[in-house]
């Protein structure tokens, strides 16, 4: 029902949407780690967030590539006899479509991001600054941190009292980190694209197969006014 | 309300209200009535709810302003009952509650959850034990009292007064050499727990007004610099109305203007009131510094909204009003002797009454109608609203019964004829679905995905927000960013909902006549009022800002789990309140941090309630469209006497009849309030 070439458009389109959203995924990861923020805090803003983002934008990329489908067959369907027409929205193939691509299986996963962690910057710090009043546990709990603990409460530690020639250690060591750390997520979403265009095409893919079935079930039953030959018995890219 | 006489009309009265208030309670009841199990599309438990809320209604308002800037005398004067100390520096960080109530009563609350009660007690007795748990001892004047409470409220107890903590409350309260009055410091810190220390008062008591909806809240003092206490925030955003008591003199307030830019949020920014108070002090250049005020604070608020009153003379007036004679009171209250002395010279050059010169002087009768107007204005749109919905429930119930009497007649007639007649509706019914679906999937690339306003609005609002976030110096500042960003983020939200459910009214009501004419077929009513209500209900949740902080190691079994012996790994979430602790600067930037963090979920949260927002709309289109078709089958299968068929008809007209006449009524009272 959809054409070669309508469907090439289709892709087109998705795929500019896709680096649209990987943009805009990469400058609000950027825009936080340019700031001047706790280094500790960022390293977990790295760590988590670009996966977190990726799959909330897969969702909203998923309803966007399901306009652009339902957009296409509307069209043809709007044609159709009124009793097809009411097949078709019986079918509710967006839902179906939709809760599939999101099930436990279906649903797109993206990897966890490794990142440079330069675990020697707290040991540096601590015999870098002897003598310093370090809060009670607090640094020196960090050098044998548990695999369990949040590192939300070490940005709380890691500011007291330190000597400002420290600091400016820290500074140098933080912007090439920072730099390291841009460098990583860039390699990373750009690998996280491929993989959500593969999803995307995949259910693109299962969507089809679902409409040639709608199509195969009126054709059986009522005389159709759809040219079967148009139907485009797309083959399931994954590239 | 707080004024009976000689004042000027506004356009909504409170004592209007409330009558119009229980008109609509009486509709509502006779519209339930006629409405039995019919669905006339307006979702009656949306419309309970809102008759609920309506019953519930109060108003609160807040009166905040620095310590001694008159809010005690002012809120006396409002209330026309000098029960609130004035004569005392106000030293309690808890908010006083003011409301009316039959029996007069007095309940404390303090921090260890331990409350105190005195019930039918006289006025002095009221007063003396507030004055005895707002005011600071004499012996304790020269010390920052509040900031060892709020210490005490935030962390327990205080167990230790050293040079760290001293220098902590030199800072904080602008205090200087508290480090000589240390042995005063620890008497008051050490006689001090959260046993003591109140966190909620509560006065009700039977002032001479009759609308009980309203409660005031006397607010603690803001510091000099603006700044407030969380408790206070949280209270300030719930606020219909919020007036920042400032004396006349000097004009320039550095306060004022920090609690507009840094405190509270741009939200409350629109219920906010500027009230310049003492102006009998600077009687003669008041109108001068009026204007001055209006010219300085010209960015910040609208210049209606700033008032110049004196509550004193207010006070003066509401003893006459007792009855009382201008020498009686000058007797009794040699406070007020000087200012009636001055006005009443005044008032008789003027050739004013004692009465009236006295409520003109005070300037509470310009004051008052704006603010009684201000209030009302957004309860008078929900009666309008209440009454909208009831008459299209009207209008659908005499739709349906029509289309009814119109099928009852057809089978009447003519049996065949009428099953005829049901299936050209039921194919009517079909296409009127199909176009329901091809409306939804319309709606869907306009609402949803990459493309959907939603989406833009929330990309920039991100990026907006953490920018301010990161740029906030201090956290009065980062607080009310954040309650920016929720209130922004559930705008953003809300009116996308009302642009769907446009969406839907303009494309139903566009095919419905077509329908009507073609099939007979009436398109059913959507009470879209109750979606957007429901949604938004869904939307408008308030995220809780948190912190981590390190548990005991007696807590929670720790001591029995070695992995948790380490200080590090006993962390746990709390909600967090303002803590001004020592080391702020790092409670700051956790705070920051964590901000920033939870925002992302927020947005997150957000983002889903819209979509499942819009899945609501797709259900409810649908259910109604399923409950059309099965009346259809359920006709078809019905086969009726002509005996029941003329007693439903005549029971029908019947019905329509009452109908058109409580649709009259509604009329002409949505005219009265319009008027």
């Amino acid at each position: 029902m959809i054409e070669p070439k309508t469907l090439k458009q289709i892709e087109k389109r998705l795929e500019d949407d896709i680096s649209k959203e990987i943009e805009l995924i990469k400058n609000e990861i950027f825009f936080i780690l340019d700031k001047d923020l706790d280094i500790y805090f960022l390293r977990e803003f790295v760590k988590q967030y670009p996966r977190k983002l990726l799959k909330e934008k897969a969702e909203v990329l998923l309803d966007t590539l399901l306009n652009y489908l339902m957009k296409e067959i509307l069209e043809k369907i709007k044609n159709m006899h009124i009793e097809h027409q009411h097949k078709f929205f019986k079918e509710n193939l967006r839902d179906k479509i939709r809760i599939e691509a999101l099930s436990e299986n279906g649903s797109f996963k993206p990897q966890p991001i490794k990142i440079k962690e330069e675990e020697g910057l707290l040991d540096k710090t601590i015999t870098a600054a002897p003598g310093i009043a370090l809060s009670a546990g607090g640094i020196i709990a960090t050098v044998a941190i548990p695999e369990t603990i949040t590192l939300k409460a070490i940005p709380a530690v890691s500011t007291l009292f330190g000597p400002i020639y420290i600091i400016k250690k820290l500074k140098d060591k933080n912007r090439r980190l920072k730099k390291i750390w841009k460098k990583q997520v860039n390699s990373y979403l750009k690998l996280a694209k491929n993989d959500l265009k593969k999803w995307l095409l995949d259910v693109e893919a299962n969507f089809l197969k679902d409409l040639e079935f709608f199509h195969k079930k009126i054709s059986s039953s009522l005389e159709s006014s759809i040219d079967r030959g148009s139907i485009n018995y797309a083959k399931i890219k994954n590239t | 309300m707080f004024l009976d006489q000689n004042i000027k009309k506004p356009n909504f009265k409170l004592s209007d209200y409330k009558i119009y208030k229980q008109q609509i309670f009486e509709l509502f009841k006779n519209y339930k009535d006629l409405r039995g199990d019919l669905n006339d599309g307006i979702d009656i438990k949306s419309l309970e709810t809102r008759i609920e809320n309506l019953k519930n209604n109060q108003f609160l308002i807040a009166v905040a302003g620095e310590v001694k800037a008159g809010k005690s005398t002012f809120i006396n004067s409002l209330i026309k009952e000098e029960i609130l100390p004035t004569d005392v520096l106000q030293a309690t960080n808890a908010l006083i509650e003011i409301f009316y109530s039959k029996r007069p009563y007095l309940k404390v609350t303090y921090a260890s959850g331990k409350t105190e009660l005195i019930e039918e007690s006289p006025k002095e007795v009221l007063k003396e034990k507030l004055k005895e748990i707002a005011a600071i001892p004499e012996d304790y004047r020269d010390i920052p009292v509040n900031l060892i409470d709020l210490y005490i409220l935030e962390n327990g107890e205080l167990n230790i007064i050293d040079n760290e903590f001293i220098k902590y409350l030199e800072e904080k309260s602008g205090m200087e050499n508290l480090r000589e009055l240390k042995y005063k410091l620890e008497n008051y810190a050490f006689s001090r727990s959260r046993d003591n220390i109140p966190v909620k008062i509560e006065l009700g008591y039977p002032f001479p007004w009759e609308f009980d909806e309203i409660r005031l809240v006397d607010m603690p003092g803001v510091n000099a610099v603006g700044g407030i206490h969380d408790i206070s925030f949280s209270f300030l955003d719930k606020a219909n109305a919020i007036l920042f008591i400032h004396p006349i003199k000097p004009i320039e307030s550095e306060s004022f203007k920090r609690f507009i830019s840094s405190v509270i949020t741009n939200k409350s920014k629109e219920n906010l009131f500027l009230i310049l108070t003492h102006s009998a002090v600077f009687f003669e250049e008041k109108e001068r510094l009026l204007e001055e005020a209006k010219r300085i604070y010209s960015s910040l608020i609208s210049p209606d909204r700033i008032f110049i009153v004196d509550s004193v003379l207010k006070l003066i007036y509401e003893d006459l009003e007792r009855g009382k004679t201008l020498e009686e009171i000058k007797r009794e209250q040699r406070q007020k002797r000087k200012w009636i002395v001055y006005f009443k010279d005044l008032a008789e050059e003027e050739g004013l009454d004692d009465k009236e010169a006295f409520i003109k002087y005070s300037g509470f009768e310009k004051l008052i109608p704006v603010l009684e107007s201000f209030l009302l204005s957004a309860p008078f749109s929900e009666l309008i609203t209440i009454l909208e919905l009831i008459k299209a429930g009207y209008k659908e119930q005499i739709n349906i019964h029509q289309e009814t009497i119109q099928l009852l007649q057809s089978q009447k007639k003519n049996r065949e004829e009428f099953l005829a007649e049901i299936e050209k509706r039921q194919k009517g019914l079909k296409k009127l679905e199909t176009y329901c679906y091809f409306v939804l999937e319309e709606a869907a690339t306009i609402f949803i995905g990459v493309h959907s306003p939603i989406e833009n609005s929330l990309d920039n609002l991100k990026i907006n927000y953490y920018d301010k976030f990161i740029k906030s110096t201090d956290i009065e500042e980062l607080r009310k960013y954040y309650r920016d960003a929720e209130n922004d983020l559930n705008m953003i939200v809300q009116e996308n909902i009302r642009n769907i459910s446009k969406f839907f009214k303009e494309k139903l009501e566009q095919v419905g006549e077509q329908f009507k004419e073609e099939y007979n077929i009436q398109i059913p009513k959507i009470d879209f009022s109750a979606i957007e209500e429901s949604c938004r209900k869904a939307v408008a949740k308030k995220e809780e800002i948190t912190k981590e902080v390190v548990e005991g190691i007696v807590e929670n079994w720790n001591f029995l789990k070695p992995w948790k012996w380490l200080k590090s790994s006993r962390t746990k979430k709390v909600v967090v309140g303002v803590k001004e602790v020592i080391d702020g600067e790092v409670f700051f930037k956790t705070l920051k941090n964590n901000l920033i963090e939870s925002f992302i979920d927020v947005i997150e949260e957000l983002r889903d309630q819209f979509y499942r927002a819009f899945e609501f709309y797709k259900k409810s289109i649908r259910k109604l469209l399923e409950e059309k078709r099965s009346y259809l089958e359920n006709l078809k299968k019905e086969l009726k006497s002509n005996e029941r068929i003329d007693y439903e008809i005549l029971m029908l007209e019947k019905n329509i009849a009452l109908i058109e006449k409580e649709v009259k009524i509604i009329e002409g009272f949505m005219k009265g309030l319009s008027k």
